[in-house]
């Protein structure tokens, strides 16, 4: 029987609905619920501790070693609290009282079980335990550090041995020090059999302290696995870019938040306005959180991030000389690869191939649904190596940049298209002036055209986009502008991007995986 | 504008040209197919520029050569500019074996030896000039083609062609947007070329005698003129012989000097492009 089970919990006040949602904690087990703020982290913890907000409607069943303590009374509760769980919340010294000494707080809980003969060993235990010194009984909340008061108030919650802890943030106000001080005693009481259920926004805590980790996004479970599974290889595309955000997962990248969009709305999956692959079905219902063949259990009505584009098994020779062997290239929904090697190794071939330029001698080029396609928004689109050559000279900016758009038919009238391509050369950061409008490409300098040919290529909102050494042309101040505000399209626009340079500092700043040609093959 | 000072220069000159020989068409009263006075008279008074041995006027010949050998030049160098871009066009981007079938008649064209040809057809045909400006132009146009070709297979080949064809461009959009702009200017000042060509071999053709005998040409009065014996040995020649010689170099001068110098500006061309420097 599971320790703590919620069954169609579901919390709602004004502006905000968690849930429904199903867990179940087994006994000794350590659970991390991961989750930005706002996701609703903290009312489901709330929820389960029954320390409901009041103005909060709470639904759904709870059940603590069988009892639906949903249903308890307050004075029922009070007889399990401590007892059968307790909760530690983000910071400790405001929950104390400022004006008690730690001992006396901490007998307050011992009294319940223990004689009073009992409490000074008792506690003194517990400190040891802790790793906090003696001298710290006789001290006030205000008299102690930010972690040891977190781990006084976790002394406290334990003192009557619970089967269950509930942590709210433990350590987010802490250094990492005092973080690992702190999780180390949260180590030694998981080692007594005690289950927990760790609340944060902090993806190496939940590596670092749970076996299984729940994602929670806009107040829905997204995503829910082993926590090593699903660090590394994470499946909803909510939960890839929570861990993309993180520093310490990857210390050569620049950071990049999951792009910014309106909050969740209407009766859609909540991620919906942010991800990066979503369809229609997305914006109109919720989907279900389902077990995968593995085990874990994911809702997303892609069933997880996409592959966009998977090419396998690619042969290419070149006037009698071979140069892809066996090459194989994933591209996922909303992801930069970064594709480096020498000259001559490939990569530009890799591109065309991929692009549908050049036809492989073997092998097949897979793309999800129409992201392929060239001609239809939401495809597939290429930004040349050579931008010179990919604008046609006499034409205007206006022109060369409406005119996928204007093929696709996808402009009703002239203002429309401007306005289109006013958008793109922004985002490029090209200025959207008339005047510029109207100037002849062939005028343009290297980085102007080489923007141009990107605006182009964002004005058909493509899914997969790749740059073929889109700064191969350029001076290094350039250059690191180009790539930069490129990572910066990618991560706005959402597409996947395969982008190919020959610069490997550069390919580890912007790219969430890097490859390198390797003997005709991405490596 | 100043950097355009030659094309303002040879144009003045052709409409100088042009604007002279009109007053000698229809100012002038003598005609210039019958007799209108003694033969062999020297410029004066009453014939600007002498008479012929028949008497015929010789500023009234010169002019109605200067538009018969205008208008065939031009009718040609039009014929040419057509058919050479449309073939150019169909070598470059006709599917596989049409655009071939296109380039061997090209190239068989090209190969052609001008001169005996055109000798021989002149002898059979040279007597309608309709007939003539067409056998001209079928040999003008080949060279024009083979420009087109190569421009447009250029073109055809760039990055920003092909991304319009992946963005669902068809041909005719193509040829439209891209490809046409990039060839009409090429093809426009070689049919210029063509013009200067036409007016030379018509003479030409008109000197040998395989031309209309009728017409007013300045081919036939150099070779009227030349064929008369003992011309050198009198002044007859200095006006009956030297006006159509001069008239007809002037002419040339100026029409090929001009497409040279267009060919020039045409982009892409010499120091035409503009370098851009990098970013």
């Amino acid at each position: 029987m599971a320790l703590l089970e919620a069954k169609g919990l579901r919390v709602e006040y004004p502006g905000f609905v968690l849930g429904p949602l199903d867990l179940a904690v087994q006994p000794g087990e350590r659970v991390a619920v991961l989750g930005e703020s706002g996701s609703g982290k903290t009312t489901l913890l709330r929820a389960l501790a029954r320390l409901d907000a009041p103005r909060a409607a709470v639904s759904g069943q709870i059940l603590l070693a069988g009892q639906d303590i949903g249903a308890m009374r307050e004075t029922q509760l009070r007889a399990l609290r401590m007892e059968q769980f307790a909760l530690c919340f983000q910071n400790a010294a405001q929950w104390m009282n400022p004006s008690a000494t730690v001992y006396a707080q901490l007998c307050e809980v011992l009294a319940r079980r223990y004689p009073r003969a009992a409490w000074p060993a008792r506690a003194r235990a517990l400190l040891e335990e802790a790793g906090l010194p003696d001298g710290t009984l006789d001290k006030t909340p205000g008299q102690l550090s930010g972690g040891m008061a977190q781990k006084c108030m976790l002394a406290m919650a334990a003192a009557l041995r619970p089967p269950l802890l509930l942590l709210d943030e433990p350590t987010s106000a802490l250094d990492e020090n005092a973080r690992e001080d702190f999780l180390r005693f949260v180590d030694k009481l998981h080692a007594q059999g005690i289950a927990t259920v760790t609340v944060t926004h902090d993806v190496t805590v939940a590596r670092r302290a749970a076996d299984r980790t729940l994602v929670l996004y806009g107040g829905q479970l997204v995503e829910e696995g082993g926590t090593q599974q699903l660090l590394e290889s994470p499946r909803h595309p909510y939960t890839r870019g929570l861990l993309a955000s993180f520093p310490e997962l990857y210390p050569l990248r620049d950071l990049w938040g999951i792009r910014p969009a309106k909050g969740p709305e209407g009766k859609g999956c909540v991620f919906c306005a942010r991800c990066t692959q979503s369809v229609p079905a997305c914006a109109e219902r919720q989907p279900p959180l389902v077990k995968m063949q593995d085990g874990r259990k994911l809702a997303c009505h892609r069933g997880g991030v996409v592959c966009r584009m998977r090419l396998r098994g690619i042969h290419k020779a070149l006037g009698g000389q071979p140069v892809l062997r066996d090459a194989a290239l994933e591209l996922y929904a909303g992801e930069t690869v970064a594709l480096t090697g020498p000259a001559g190794s490939g990569k530009s071939t890799l591109c065309a191939v991929a692009a549908g330029f050049l036809a492989p001698d073997a092998g097949t080029i897979e793309f999800e649904g129409e992201s392929g396609r060239m001609d239809r928004p939401g495809g597939m689109q290429l930004v040349a190596q050579d931008s010179a050559a990919a604008v046609n000279p006499r034409f205007t900016v206006l022109r060369a940049a409406a005119e996928p758009g204007l093929l696709a038919g996808l402009y009703h009238g002239e203002q429309e298209a401007r306005e289109a391509v006013c958008r793109a050369l922004e985002m490029v950061g090209l200025p959207a002036g008339e005047a510029f409008l109207q100037r002849c490409a062939g005028e343009l300098s290297g980085g102007q055209l080489q923007r141009l040919a990107l605006a182009r290529a964002l004005t058909m909102q493509p899914s997969v986009l790749i740059a073929d050494e889109p700064t191969a042309m350029l001076d290094a101040s350039s250059r690191a502008n180009v790539l930069r505000m490129l990572k910066g399209v990618q991560n706005a626009a959402g597409c996947a991007m395969l982008v190919v340079t020959h610069d490997r500092a550069a390919a580890e700043k912007i790219a969430d995986r890097v490859l390198a040609m390797q003997n005709g093959a991405p490596v | 504008m100043r950097k355009n000072w030659p094309a303002f220069v040879l144009g003045g000159m052709l409409a100088a040209l042009a604007v002279f020989f009109a007053l000698g068409l229809w100012a002038n009263p003598r005609p210039a197919d019958l007799p209108s006075g003694d033969s062999l008279q020297p410029p004066g008074a009453g014939h600007l520029l002498g008479t012929d041995n028949l008497g015929v006027d010789i500023y009234a010949q010169l002019s109605g050569g200067f538009f018969s050998s205008m208008a065939l030049g031009l009718v040609c160098a039009a014929g040419a500019f057509v058919l050479g871009t449309a073939a150019g066009m169909a070598a470059a981007l006709a599917p596989g074996g049409a655009a071939a079938a296109v380039d061997l008649v090209i190239h068989l064209f090209l190969a052609m030896p001008q001169l005996p040809v055109l000798v021989v057809l002149g002898a059979f045909f040279g007597q309608s000039r309709a007939v003539l400006a067409l056998i001209i132009t079928l040999f003008s146009w080949a060279p024009i083609a083979k420009q087109v070709r190569a421009a447009a297979a250029a073109v055809r080949g760039r990055m920003y062609v092909r991304l319009a064809a992946r963005y669902g461009g068809g041909l005719w959009y193509i040829l439209r947007a891209h490809i046409l702009p990039e060839v009409l200017g090429l093809a426009a000042v070689n049919g210029l070329g063509v013009c200067g060509r036409a007016i030379l071999q018509e003479s030409s053709l008109a000197y040998l005698g395989l031309g209309d005998p009728l017409a007013r040409s300045w081919g036939l009065m150099i070779s009227k003129a030349s064929r008369f014996s003992g011309i050198y040995f009198t002044d007859y020649w200095l006006w009956w012989l030297l006006p159509p010689v001069l008239a007809l170099l002037c002419t040339l001068l100026c029409v090929r000097l001009l497409a040279r110098w267009l060919e020039r500006r045409l982009p892409g061309r010499a120091t035409g492009g503009k370098q851009d420097g990098a970013a």
